[in-house]
């Protein structure tokens, strides 16, 4: 799951996949702004087949954050 | 001084009424409910808002303070009505602030109604157990734990409704960032309200297509998208998630949006970096739904470059200038009059002066002042009517306004959001560990530096004083909206230099 997530993310910044890192946190290391990390979340909806909740969202920090929240979601 | 001639509306009232009669019959809003997209004409819209002002009568609620709490939704529009065109006074809360946070505003607003989203049932929940206000949920059918069904209520209650407004009386509560360290209840009128989305024609025809996608709460959005977007007949396409904007475009395929400037820019990285040798209006055609002519930007400072950019791929993007205390607008470029350096010429009946480089406004849209705050107010508005904008800049003589720099001290976020450094600080300096911190914007994002106490982290034995100040930020960031997190900690090790009455001066950063 982590190899899809890494192709996703390097749509949106600049940024060496290698360089991906579960502890990377989106905003702070990767360099997303909010809209551009909103706008992959709605990817990830459509990607992984999942709804997800806005306002829970804004807990998901780092690579690992997102990998689990998508898994809870996937039950 | 700077002016020119004006001829506009002067109440809500007054806008959905004119636009049921003119528009009667046409669809004013689409949106997607439960996989489909739904509509309603701008006969629903007076209906609907009718009927709600007869449920506030039946409650007993005329004329009182309503809150609403909610994405963007054809209910939350529905209740905004219902409460301005009876005589209330409506107070929109941002849909992603904490429970607690929204309470506190609550109070201070004097709400005696919350019209709530399902979203934030907590809120409704919060205030049950605390408040005597009454709730009305935007969703549920049935009454549901004590509070009020809305679409009950409006098909119990459907029925003509109609009163005389004074339209200089206060008709919406908008809570905004204060420099003070305090978010500030700016109080506007039926007729600023109405003013500013009416003064100006900018050529748009009945019937175009647009897209709704920024926080409704703000001014900017509600003014210029719902306001001016119902009094000229468009139909309007209710985004439903920030999350789906692409997807949506496509759905909708807008003729014409709003944005700010963190969304243009992203998007035109993206459309940038779209691989293929497709030439750039079919790129845009693509992205966009096909039929995206217009982009209007507000909200922040667009970068320039940003408008020959968009001009590639077909797109005309149009920047403007305001503040909520202004409902919102001043200035906005249009049609064949774009000057891209400017952030726009003066909308009709808005007067502009420079006092000490700053700027200052008066026109039929600045605000009353803000709600129970008398020295904030007689800071921000001359006896006479100006508006100090706190913006520096100058008016060129065509009426087109240019912004320099910033006299206060606010962070505004290419998001278009407006950060109050003082109450990031005065939260998080409440801990021990915290001796001194300024808050500020560093390469767009909201930066924390902190020069910790020494002596109390001896005496508590703390011995990884930044991992104890990164948990702290961690805790204070938890909940709250990306836009007022602090998203970079820096440790200082000496202290901040200071003014001479011991205030941390702003303009320093360390490593």
């Amino acid at each position: 799951m982590i190899d899809k997530l890494r192709d996703m993310i390097v749509q949106y910044v600049e940024i060496d996949k290698a360089d991906i890192t579960g502890k990377a946190r989106f905003i702070e290391d990767l360099g997303f702004n909010s809209y551009d990390f909103m706008t992959m979340v709605g990817e990830i909806e459509e990607e992984f087949g999942v709804t997800v909740d806005e306002r829970e969202i804004v807990d998901v920090k780092t690579v690992d954050d997102a990998l689990a929240y998508i898994g809870k979601l996937q039950g | 001084m700077y002016t020119t001639a004006t001829k506009t509306m002067k109440s809500m009232q007054e806008i959905i009424a004119h636009s049921a009669e003119t528009y009667g019959e046409q669809t004013a809003f689409r949106y997607k409910q439960g996989g489909e997209v739904a509509g309603k004409t701008y006969n629903d819209l007076r209906r609907d808002s009718e009927a709600f002002s007869r449920s506030l009568a039946a409650m007993g609620m005329l004329g009182q303070h309503v809150a609403v709490i909610g994405p963007t939704s054809y209910e939350w529009i529905v209740a905004y009505f219902g409460t301005v065109n009876s005589g209330g006074v409506v107070v929109p809360i941002d849909v992603l602030l904490p429970a607690e946070e929204v309470a506190d505003l609550l109070e201070r607003a004097d709400v005696k109604v919350l019209v709530y989203d399902r979203a934030r049932k907590d809120v409704a929940e919060a205030v049950a157990a605390n408040s005597g206000i009454r709730r009305v949920s935007m969703q549920t059918e049935e009454a549901e734990g004590g509070a009020l069904s809305m679409h009950c209520m409006l098909a119990v209650n459907e029925g003509p409704y109609t009163t005389e407004i004074d339209v200089d009386r206060m008709c919406a509560i908008l809570f905004t960032s204060g420099t003070t360290g305090r978010s500030k209840g700016v109080m506007l009128s039926h007729r600023n309200l109405a003013d500013n989305a009416t003064c100006l024609d900018m050529g748009i025809a009945p019937g175009t297509v647009s897209m709704t996608l920024l926080p409704i709460h703000h001014a900017y959005c509600f003014t210029m998208d719902i306001l001016k977007g119902i009094y000229l007949g468009l139909t309007i396409c209710i985004n439903d998630s920030i999350m789906r904007v692409a997807q949506n475009m496509k759905l909708f395929k807008p003729e014409i949006v709003l944005l700010v400037p963190m969304i243009i820019e992203s998007v035109y990285a993206k459309l940038r970096d779209t691989p293929g040798m497709l030439p750039k209006k079919l790129v845009a055609k693509a992205a966009f739904g096909g039929s995206l002519k217009t982009v209007c930007s507000g909200g922040a400072y667009l970068n320039p470059d940003m408008i020959d950019a968009f001009a590639e791929y077909g797109i005309s993007v149009l920047q403007g200038y305001g503040l909520t205390e202004c409902s919102p607008v001043i200035s906005t470029n249009f049609g064949t009059e774009v000057r891209k350096e400017s952030v726009g010429k003066l909308l009709p009946g808005c007067e502009a002066k420079i006092v000490d480089e700053e700027i200052w406004v008066r026109s039929p849209s600045v605000m009353l002042g803000y709600y129970k705050m008398p020295e904030e107010t007689a800071e921000a508005l001359t006896e006479d009517g100006w508006l100090r904008t706190g913006d520096l800049g100058y008016v060129d003589d065509d009426g087109y306004v240019y912004i320099t720099g910033r006299k206060k001290n606010l962070i505004i976020l290419s998001s278009g959001e407006n950060v109050s450094p003082e109450e990031m600080e005065n939260a998080i300096s409440k801990d021990p560990l915290v001796k001194e911190i300024l808050v500020s914007e560093s390469g767009g994002l909201i930066r924390a530096e902190i020069f910790p106490d020494t002596e109390y982290a001896a005496k508590k034995r703390v011995r990884d004083i930044p991992a104890a100040l990164q948990e702290l930020v961690d805790r204070y960031n938890q909940g709250r909206p990306v836009y007022k997190r602090v998203q970079k900690l820096v440790v200082r090790e000496t202290e901040f230099a200071k003014t001479p009455s011991r205030k941390i001066k702003r303009n320093q950063q360390g490593g």
